[in-house]
């Protein structure tokens, strides 16, 4: 995207919070062509359930509708609204059963005292980036993906879903859950 | 740069976030070192496909009841 092209876009999102503001109805539906389809992707990512996302996209806008008067243009309106779905949608998962949740610390990599990597050296440079399985993404290749997905805990699955799914930056992701960049970042690794 | 430091910036690598010190540093790294580059390539790939796998796109009629209840709301806030 060039300067202009933000700029452009910073100005069109301006105009349409203020008509927002100004309870302008063609302005929701606008914002609703435009934010819709993404609230309810991040919301069923989150929640993993067609019923509770669609109970997520309602909750938002309509949280949309009464908050917009507050929205001060810190952020952008989209990373605004992916902060207001993330709440909802962590919150409408919160008490509900949980899948069996992967151990962590069994999957990420470990270091010698010297920084370098530790363990098993097959494990170490195992590399199924070009496995037949992965390039072609066969069913089972997505469903397997899937359900490590689902495995993860809440919290991970969320950042990858705004960094890898919404292709939000590092930056954005921090801003859009309200933590650190540092805090995304060890959350990716 | 040592394999943790690698791995603590391997996001920004792929976002070309970093700066050209820290490209240059990291690039040398990976050269001499098999594992952070099985490491990062399934890293890449990984995401690429959490990506893939993650659309959920909303279903129509969906769409068509979140317009009706949006209108439906809007229209009770101007009265």
């Amino acid at each position: 995207m060039t300067l202009m092209d933000t700029i452009t876009v910073a100005e069109t999102e301006r105009a349409l919070v203020q008509q927002l503001q100004n309870h302008d109805a063609a302005a929701f539906e606008s914002l609703m062509e435009r934010y819709a389809g993404r609230v309810y992707r991040l919301a069923h990512g989150i929640t993993r359930d067609t019923m509770a996302a669609e109970e997520v996209v309602q909750d938002v806008f309509l949280k949309l509708f009464s908050a917009i008067e507050t929205f001060e243009g810190r952020s952008t309106l989209g990373t605004w609204i992916y902060r207001i779905t993330t709440n909802v949608a962590l919150n409408k998962r919160r008490g509900k059963r949980r899948e069996v949740e992967i151990a962590l610390e069994d999957v990420l990599p470990t270091f010698k005292p010297d920084g370098h990597r530790d363990g098993d050296r097959a494990f170490v440079l195992a590399d199924w980036s070009a496995s037949p399985e992965v390039q072609t993404l066969t069913d089972e290749t997505c469903r397997r993906v899937r359900q490590a997905i689902d495995r993860l805990p809440d919290t991970y699955r969320t950042v990858l879903l705004l960094r890898d799914v919404e292709e939000l930056s590092n930056e954005e992701t921090a801003s859009a859950l309200g933590e650190s960049v540092a805090s995304v970042k060890s959350r990716l690794a | 740069m040592t394999c943790k430091d690698v791995i603590d910036i391997l996001s920004e690598y792929l976002e070309e976030a970093l700066d050209a010190t820290a490209v240059a540093s990291l690039e040398q790294h990976l050269r001499d070192c098999p594992p952070c580059v099985a490491y990062l390539r399934t890293f890449r790939k990984s995401h690429q496909l959490a990506g893939q796998v993650s659309q959920a796109p909303m279903p129509p009629e969906m769409k068509q009841r979140l317009r009706s209840f949006l209108a439906a709301q809007l229209r009770d806030s101007v009265h």
